[in-house]
């Protein structure tokens, strides 16, 4: 095979791997923002304390296969907890909410700081070997990374389009008074939807803690991409966020492998953040809620 | 009270403007006058120096208030655009040496240019989108300021030495007469302060206001609402620009670290600051701003009193702010200046009502105080 297309699949894969993490952290934001309204930011310090807490059990000799679900168990129940105490009061008004959740930005970054401190972390990979198939180089950890996210997709779409819960959650974003009166428990579901995407962020810091240095920033950029790809997919569409992960995940890998090349070299590697976002942008102004529009009474908030 | 929702943007904003305060309140008008004797009442150059800090603070809020409260578009590219009035100082200083008085309206009409700029996007969506999209470009700033090395100089940033240039006798020199250049910054935080008054009152406020209630209702009245936003965006990014020129004298350098002005969600700080003090007064941002930079220090001074030393850290006085904020949203949207009005309302008329059903003096003072410090009913 020529250098040319081993490199294009090299980019490929690496964009397999990234997207996949894109599409857990939008995904939570996408069903929150569903059947609330309520664009919730704090989601990224969700991923940081799930991805330290991941590695304090990690430290403390839990096998790091059983260290992410626990993290993410735990992180669900904070933010069960944070829904009780101030989301559960801005259902009326989901502009209260994100500004709530601005607020909790910096008191769980803060309570990161003040709990793990300021140095930075990273677990080894689990697994060290690197499988090279033609001149593409894909270590088999990226590989692990890779199935465990196509598993929770998978699980996560059978769960909300086949079981008796999902039907309850988009019938709730459907229209929640209606699915009141169709006896399903909103207040529950609606605390259930905050869980699985503060469990979900919090799997994301999981798997990153084994492939990106963990520090109390961490959250910050997961976040502008969850969300754009959340956007981009259509808030509220979670069709949409996979292929939408798919599209921003390979923009900034394929930007990483040639910006350099088509702009003579003056927006390389370090600006791959910025096509993600140009690209964004781009979408959202040519269709503002999104490459696909999800179904139900929300929309006209992002108008 | 008058009906005040607990909702963002849905209320009646210049019920409390400054002359209703002014008019009708002597303690205001005292409070304005306070931090005219900050250099006498806080000792040693430290404390000065966070006051200098807090008068930036006011310009920078002031800024965010127009965009935020009057016209209820929520910009967290704020921080940036006072990003750019500080890079842009910090060059111009550097390689041209151009007077303080050309830098002020240099630098906020290169903040306002680039809010305009942002603005002819992102103002074609709206809500949440236009959030996330003024964030994005935040974000593609900071990585501007970080890649272009050789025009900002990359992380480590631009270092400069000067102070703005003196006038007549009176040096503005921030090492020696640190006390003049905090009178230079208060004065322009006090200019912001009356802008931002005079805007409200102006029919271009008050259409920002009309846009703000209700965005449809104004088209169809005629307004061009697009248009309408982005003058209130250029003027925002003014009040960042202008407060990046002092931001740069002050602090003698500028780099895209997360703790300057292009950190990642700064803005927070100064939402803070409009949501603790009150979004519908004029003077809110300026109060959030004095408790947001010295509310810290305060309580640590009382706690070393009780012999606990340093006990609010930073981090420690951000995570009581993240709360307050949660707080402030969840149960006075009015923040301290809505809620210190409602308690002297409560107070007076609880007292007059007690006394005519004929209760003793001392159990309507009680009441009354006991209904007005509790802050709840602010949708009532």
């Amino acid at each position: 095979m020529s250098s040319e297309f081993t490199e294009f699949f090299q980019q490929l894969f690496n964009a397999l791997r990234i997207s996949g993490v894109y599409a857990l952290v939008a995904l939570g934001i996408t069903v929150i923002f569903g059947l609330t309204g309520i664009v919730k930011f704090s989601i990224g310090e969700l991923l940081t304390m799930g991805a330290f807490l991941t590695f304090a059990l990690w430290d403390n000799t839990v096998p790091y296969m059983l260290a992410i679900p626990i993290a993410a168990l735990g992180i669900g129940a904070l933010a069960l907890m944070l829904e009780r105490v101030a989301f559960r009061h801005t259902l009326e008004n989901p502009i209260n909410g994100f500004i709530v959740s601005l607020g909790l930005i910096l008191v769980l970054q803060n309570v990161i700081i003040e709990v793990w401190g300021t140095t930075p972390r990273a677990i080894p990979p689990l697994f060290t070997d690197i499988w090279e198939v033609g001149g593409v180089r894909m270590p088999v950890h990226d590989w692990f990374i890779i199935w465990v996210t196509v598993g929770l997709i998978v699980a996560l779409f059978a769960f909300l389009r086949l079981s008796k819960y999902g039907r309850a959650i988009r019938a709730c974003a459907e229209d929640r008074e209606a699915a009141a009166l169709m006896g399903i428990p909103v207040d529950l579901v609606i605390a259930g939807t905050f869980v699985l995407g503060g469990m979900l962020a919090a799997t994301a810091g999981g798997l990153l803690a084994s492939t990106n240095i963990v520090n109390s920033y961490l959250g910050a950029s997961f976040l502008l991409k969850g969300f754009a790809v959340a956007l981009v997919g259509g808030l509220g569409n979670i069709e949409g966020a996979v292929f939408a992960a798919l599209l921003l995940g390979t923009t900034e890998t394929m930007a990483a492998g040639y910006g350099d090349r088509l702009t003579d070299g003056r927006l390389g590697l370090e600006w791959r953040d910025a096509y993600v976002f140009a690209l964004m942008i781009l979408v959202l102004l040519w269709r503002p809620s999104g490459l696909f529009r999800a179904k139900g009474r929300l929309q006209e908030t992002l108008q | 009270m008058a009906t005040i929702t607990g909702r963002l943007g849905n209320s009646i904003s210049t019920r409390y403007n400054l002359s209703d305060i002014l008019g009708a309140r002597l303690p205001i008008a005292l409070l304005l006058c306070v931090p005219l004797f900050a250099p006498q009442l806080l000792s040693g150059t430290r404390l000065l120096s966070l006051a200098v800090t807090c008068a930036i603070y006011v310009i920078v809020a002031n800024g965010l208030h127009i965009i935020f409260s009057y016209n209820g578009q929520l910009s967290l590219a704020h921080t940036s655009l006072w990003g750019i009035g500080a890079y842009a100082t910090a060059l111009l200083i550097s390689h041209y040496g151009t007077p303080t008085i050309l830098l002020l309206p240099i630098a906020g009409l290169a903040a306002a240019t680039a809010a305009v700029m942002i603005g002819i996007p992102a103002f074609r969506t709206g809500g949440f989108s236009f959030a996330i999209i003024t964030f994005a470009f935040a974000e593609i700033l900071r990585l501007v300021a970080n890649n272009w090395v050789t025009l900002t100089n990359g992380s480590l940033g631009i270092t400069i030495f000067d102070s703005p240039s003196s006038i007549g006798p009176i040096s503005f020199d921030t090492f020696n007469h640190l006390d003049n250049f905090y009178y230079l910054v208060l004065g322009f935080a006090y200019l912001s302060v009356a802008a931002v008054w005079i805007i409200t009152q102006s029919r271009v406020g008050k259409t920002f206001v009309a846009i703000r209630e209700n965005e449809s209702l104004a088209r169809s009245l005629g307004i061009n609402t697009y248009l309408y936003k982005l003058i209130a965006f250029a003027m925002s990014g003014f009040f960042a620009g202008v407060a990046g020129v002092f931001f740069v004298y002050h602090q003698k350098h500028i780099e895209p670290g997360p703790l300057s002005p292009f950190g990642a969600l700064y803005t927070i700080q100064f939402l803070l600051m409009i949501l603790i003090g009150g979004r519908l007064s004029v003077l809110g941002p300026a109060i959030g701003a004095v408790i947001v930079v010295f509310g810290p220090e305060a309580t640590n001074e009382l706690l070393a009193l009780a012999g606990f030393e340093n006990v609010i850290t930073f981090g420690r006085s951000q995570i009581l702010f993240g709360s307050l904020l949660a707080l402030s949203v969840l149960s006075a949207p009015e923040g301290v200046v809505g809620q210190t009005r409602r308690g002297y309302h409560v107070f007076f008329t609880s007292i007059r009502r007690d006394r005519e059903r004929g209760h003793g003096w001392l159990r309507s003072v009680l009441m009354a105080f006991g209904r007005a410090v509790i802050p709840v009913g602010a949708n009532e």
